[in-house]
């Protein structure tokens, strides 16, 4: 069922190919070589599962490197890209966006945002289906593996680290943003929003790094990191002003 | 021997307007105009009732004496027809008995008169008609009854002297033809031949036939011509050189005062009489007062010569060398349409048609839009209505538009439908109308026929937007199932916040068994079933099954919208899913699922971020998951990496809830 | 609204409910209200007349109602081819009290003898009346009076009478009227659908014309009064209207009189006669004619 789907895909792909336009095309990513735990999840599954050296990784894959073990990718067979361990990369963050797109992905949040309801247009009536005999149950924190995802949570931090370092400066900034919305509390020491105005600085969105220095709360960082804040805002000011 | 010139009258007095103004060949326009101008008949609005007496001012105990009523009607827009009985257009003349007569007994013998001539005027009809919008032609008929009694004397046998009274009687219709021609500059013009034909229906005998009224005829040109708004002038002149000139000026909107000269022997202007008059309009009542003065009074005074009387040669028997001064009063009531038209619509364009799903949208977006032109000389405030029979318990109305004169403005109306528009099965025409009415009128002023396409129940556009009228999760039948499923599935130990999901799998597993995908059943993407007609059938096409769905999470109170995909390579494959709020807020996201790519975590009204799930209900027979894993790989294809939200090809709409 | 609609009809009807009067027409050139038709009453009425004394007729209706008549008519016939003219001097004394019936209605009177009666010194011929009644068979009920001669003008006349019986001698002068001669007549015939147009020479204020149908034969012509006219003399003539030229009954009469009299007459009393005795005196133009319809 799954290979339909991406039949359709390839389908899909194949006639943006031909007319060249509006889907972004994406390089061929190859496993050179794996040392240890590294497991690939494929598309919208859940599960993680096994792969080995020359596999190749789709687009909406995402790569796992486990404790104590590495692999290394190629781009296209030209750029390679160790992974070191501890590390979780989608591999659709492995490209370059421009900055109108990151602009456009970061500004997603409020374009996708559920609409305030204009209750003048509202032609609905109320609907107040109740479902009878039913109790809301505590909110619980005992989720089966929620320790388990924090880890992975963390990984996938790293893996942006990596991203940074490989220069996916756009794709670096919005996934730890995403990572921190669903574990806010990861970042306690702000260094991954350290990372993210970073990525955006070197993405050349001066403002929107500037903002994302300027939102970082100054009561937990080091002096180190306190004074380094400063200068960076200082220089992002006077970019910005330009 | 002709002692007097001849004496000719083509005159009318049957209306006190046209007294007032003297020259009323190119103006009359009441039920009037069978005497002036049978042309003038066009310019009546629908009903007219006319009422007219005078009185002889200069005679003695002269009462008022109802001089005639007439009904006025214009149908089929072009035609007007009229029909009077004046029973006070008479013209009398007795030659009293001048020699005495005494009995045996040397006691005077009294006879009445010698003769008694009279003349009347008691019907008319007349009928118009307007072949340009500014040309009009009528003609009208007069029906003259003449009457002699002549008292004769005789001897009996007895040598008595005895008197008996012989009548004799003659009629005639007399036929006048006329034409009336308005430029819109202000000019008015009138022809009429004056008794083109004449009918005889009854003759005199020999004896009398030099009592016949003659009924020359003539031929009469008028011109008007406005200044402005306020002042009218105009003059007439006939074949039989006479020559009226008047005026009349509107004082205020509703009070006009006139006055005309009458002058015979043109080019000579030898003044025969002056006039003077008052016009009041008070909707529908048009109250009209003149008087009318003549300077030479011999003959005028109930008392003339018998040569005079033998002179006269008539074109009609209102104005006459007889006639006394006199008092005029008419009266006309317009009934139906009687305001002035102050507002034309000009075209109605229907914006859209009706989509009974929705209908309760063209309350607020417009239906149409009409052109309206102020074909008044003042700027108006107009008002749109909009009525279609049937589907709306009342016309919808605009706000007042203001619209300068001889400007056009287009002004969007709205509708209101009632429900009763759902009956509608499939495509179908109806008349709607469209009115305007300008202030500060009460009445409509134009009206404009349309047709209102109407679609039916199931039609749908392929607009998502539209596509959201279709689901009703208030329908009783949708929360009967729901209900129904949500029973069966017994939930309460599960989970709080998972609840939503797990209701929104259950249902979408229970619809699943329920619930068969086919392709559109009229191979077309027009169709789309209420959701309680999929479960009846149980069978419905991808948007069908994602309406049904929606419907029956709207119905537990779980908020969804509607993600419509138009690739931009290929729109004609464009495509619609679904996606959820599962109500858990993001940090809790990976009670979900760890893979972010199989949610969508959106802000909710309260700044709130939630994981919404997208599901692709085409995949139904598989079950939730697999809907679910289809979803988010449409969305993480089309979203994520190909930024189609961004880019404006991907669109979501929020369906309302009241959760 | 209707309520006023209503009103204002209402009074508009109401307003209008008089009706004008006719134009009085008068004719300036119209002799006719110089004309009073006078009637001339039924044969029978006119006693006197029948007697065929009285050519002009002017014995009828109006002088009836005297019981003693002293008439004296200067008289002037104009017939085509002639021109003959008279003076005929005729009276009588009619016994109002003895009234002589038959079946309840009176016959006639009898009339009293007044002896020798003279006109202008001219002796009366004297002429008794006779009667069948039926009870006395051929009866004497009185006397008349009667002259004819030639045509004389006299400024006055002069009645005189010798008295008998009961009536006393009497002596009666009365002017005579002014004469009249008609100027302009059509000699043979009129018509009745044209106006007949007259003049006359006469200075009296009252001119009568006494249009009369001539009946029976040659031998026993009889005058029927039918038509009398006393016109106001103001113009020295008359434009007789066509509405009164068609009273003459052409079909029944082949032949017409038209008598112009002037007349001049007065009451007076005599001793020993119980009533009032007319006393008349006229000049008489009569004119026949064919009248044609």
């Amino acid at each position: 069922m799954l290979t339909t789907q991406h039949v359709k895909k390839n389908i899909i792909l194949i006639v943006a190919l031909i007319f060249g336009f509006t889907i972004n095309i994406f390089p061929e990513i190859k496993l050179l070589s794996v040392k240890g735990d590294v497991k690939v999840r494929r598309g919208v599954n859940e599960q993680w599962q096994l792969i080995k050296a020359g596999d190749i990784l789709n687009y909406d894959d995402a790569i796992f490197i486990g404790n104590k073990s590495a692999g290394t990718v190629s781009i296209n067979g030209q750029k390679k890209i160790a992974l070191p361990e501890k590390t979780i990369v989608e591999i659709s963050d492995l490209r370059f966006l421009s900055k109108e797109e990151l602009l456009l992905k970061l500004a997603m949040d409020r374009i996708i945002a559920v609409p305030q309801q204009d209750r003048r247009n509202e032609l609905m009536p109320a609907q107040t289906t109740i479902i009878h005999g039913e109790k809301k149950s505590e909110k619980s924190a005992a989720v089966p593996n929620a320790f388990g995802t924090v880890e992975n949570a963390l990984k996938m931090l790293n893996g942006a680290k990596l991203l940074f370092d490989n220069k996916f400066y756009g794709t670096c900034a919005l996934r730890v943003r995403e990572v921190l919305r669903i574990h806010p509390t990861i970042d306690t020491g702000a260094e991954y929003k350290l990372l993210t105005a970073n990525s955006l600085e070197k993405a050349e969105l001066y403002d929107e790094a500037l903002n994302e220095y300027v939102s970082i709360p100054l009561e937990n960082i080091s002096a180190k990191q306190k004074q380094t804040l400063q200068q960076n805002i200082e220089r992002l000011k006077n970019k910005s002003g330009d | 021997m002709i002692l007097f010139p001849n004496i000719l009258f083509t005159q009318y007095l049957s209306s006190s307007r046209g007294v007032g103004v003297a020259a009323f060949t190119a103006l009359s326009s009441d039920v009037s105009s069978v005497d002036w101008n049978p042309a003038g008949l066009t310019n009546i609005r629908e009903w007219e009732l006319n009422f007219s007496n005078f009185k002889s001012t200069s005679i003695a105990k002269s009462g008022f004496t109802f001089q005639s009523f007439g009904i006025g009607k214009k149908f089929f827009e072009k035609h007007a027809a009229a029909i009077r009985y004046s029973p006070g257009s008479n013209l009398e003349f007795v030659v009293p008995a001048a020699f005495s007569v005494y009995d045996t007994a040397g006691n005077i013998i009294i006879t009445k008169f010698d003769k008694r001539i009279s003349f009347k005027k008691n019907y008319s009809v007349g009928y118009a008609y307007n072949i340009l919008d500014e040309l009009s032609f009528g003609f009208s008929a007069r029906l003259f009854d003449s009457k002699v009694s002549d008292t004769k004397y005789f001897i009996d046998t007895n040598n008595v002297i005895q008197s008996q009274v012989s009548d004799y009687s003659a009629s005639s219709w007399a036929v006048d033809f006329g034409a009336q021609y308005k430029i819109n500059d202000g000019w008015y013009f009138g022809l009429v031949f004056k008794n083109l034909f004449k009918i005889n229906e009854e003759d005199f005998t020999e004896t009398m036939r030099n009592y016949q009224l003659n009924l020359t005829k003539s031929v009469c040109f008028g011109v008007a011509y406005s200044f402005s708004d306020r002042i009218i002038t105009s003059f007439d002149i006939d074949t039989k050189n006479k020559l009226r000139l008047g005026t009349e000026i509107s004082a205020f909107d509703l009070f006009k005062i006139r006055g005309g000269f009458y002058t015979t022997d043109f080019p000579k202007f030898s003044l025969e009489a002056a006039s003077i008059g008052f016009g009041i309009n008070y909707n529908p009542v048009q109250l009209s007062l003149s008087y009318l003065r003549f300077f030479e009074q011999t003959n005028r005074l109930g008392v003339s010569n018998i040569d005079i009387l033998n002179m006269s040669r008539y074109a009609d028997i209102d104005y006459t060398p007889f006639t006394p001064d006199r008092l005029s009063l008419s009266v006309s009531v317009n009934l139906g349409r009687t305001k002035d038209i102050l507002a034309r619509i000009e075209f109605v364009e229907m914006l859209s048609e009706v989509f009974p799903a929705s209908y309760q949208t063209y309350a607020f977006r417009p239906i149409g839009k009409a052109r309206v032109r102020n074909v008044s000389t003042k700027p108006i405030e107009a008002k749109v209505s909009f009525f279609v029979d049937d589907f709306m318990n009342e016309p919808t109305e605009t706000k007042p538009f203001r619209i300068n004169p001889d400007e056009t403005v287009e002004v969007p109306f709205l509708a209101v439908f009632n429900s009763s528009i759902n009956r509608v099965k499939k495509f179908s025409i109806y008349d709607g109308t469209v009115y305007v009415h300008a202030e500060p009128a009460a009445d409509y002023d134009d009206r404009y026929q349309t047709r209102v396409l109407v679609r039916g129940k199931n039609d749908w556009n392929g607009d998502v937007l539209l596509l959201r009228y279709f689901i009703t999760p208030n329908d009783p039948d949708i929360i009967k199932f729901s209900r129904k499923v949500l029973d069966k599935a017994k939930l309460e130990n599960e989970n709080g916040l998972l609840l939503k999901f797990e209701h929104a799998t259950t249902l979408f597993n229970e619809l699943s068994k329920h619930v068969q995908y086919i392709n559109d059943p009229k191979q077309t993407a027009d169709f789309v079933q209420y959701p309680a007609e999929t479960i009846s059938l149980r069978s419905g096409d991808c948007d069908d099954l994602t309406v049904c769905y929606a419907a029956l999470l709207g119905g537990v109170g779980i908020s969804s919208a509607l993600v419509d995909v138009i690739p931009p390579d290929d729109p004609t494959n464009s495509h619609i899913y679904l996606m959820f709020d599962t109500g858990i807020e993001a940090p809790d996201a990976n009670l979900i699922s760890e893979n972010s790519k199989r949610f969508v975590i959106r802000k909710n009204e309260k700044g709130i971020q939630t994981v919404w799930l997208p599901v692709e209900t085409t995949v139904l027979s598989k079950g939730f998951t697999e809907a679910w894993n289809t979803g988010a790989s449409y969305y993480f294809h089309d979203v994520i990496i190909n930024n189609g939200i961004g880019k404006g090809w991907v669109r979501i709409v929020d369906l309302p809830t009241s959760f | 609204m209707n309520n006023k609609l209503f009103l204002l009809l209402t009074i508009a009807f109401v307003l209008g409910c008089q009706k004008p009067g006719p134009v009085e027409i008068i004719d300036d050139k119209d002799d006719s209200k110089l004309i009073d038709i006078k009637s001339t009453g039924s044969v029978s009425d006119t006693l006197y007349a029948v007697s065929g004394g009285d050519t002009s007729g002017n014995f009828g209706a109006q002088n009836s109602r005297y019981f003693a008549k002293l008439i004296h008519q200067s008289i002037r016939f104009d017939r085509l081819l002639r021109r003959d003219s008279l003076i005929n001097s005729e009276a009588i004394f009619f016994d109002k009290d003895n009234s002589i019936k038959h079946n309840n209605r009176v016959i006639t009177f009898p009339s009293f003898d007044v002896g020798t009666l003279k006109i202008n010194g001219e002796v009366l011929n004297k002429f008794p009346r006779r009667m069948m009644l039926p009870m006395q068979g051929d009866t004497l009920i009185g006397y008349r009076y009667q002259l004819r001669r030639n045509y004389e003008l006299t400024a006055t006349n002069r009645w005189t009478s010798t008295g008998s019986g009961s009536i006393d001698a009497f002596d009666i002068s009365i002017p005579s009227p002014p004469t009249i001669r008609v100027l302009n007549m059509p000699p043979r015939f009129i018509n009745v659908s044209e106006p007949l147009n007259i003049k006359w020479d006469c200075t009296n204020p009252i001119v009568n014309i006494f249009i009369s149908g001539e009946a029976g034969d040659l031998f026993a012509r009889r005058l029927v009064p039918l038509i009398h006219l006393q016109i106001r003399n103001i113009k020295g003539g008359v434009t007789v209207p066509v509405k009164i030229l068609e009273l003459i009954p052409v079909k029944r009469f082949s032949r017409f009189v038209f008598s112009f009299v002037s007349e001049s007459s007065e009451t007076v009393r005599i001793s020993g006669y119980p009533e009032e005795v007319l006393v008349h005196s006229s000049s008489v133009h009569s004119i026949f004619l064919s009248v044609q319809p």
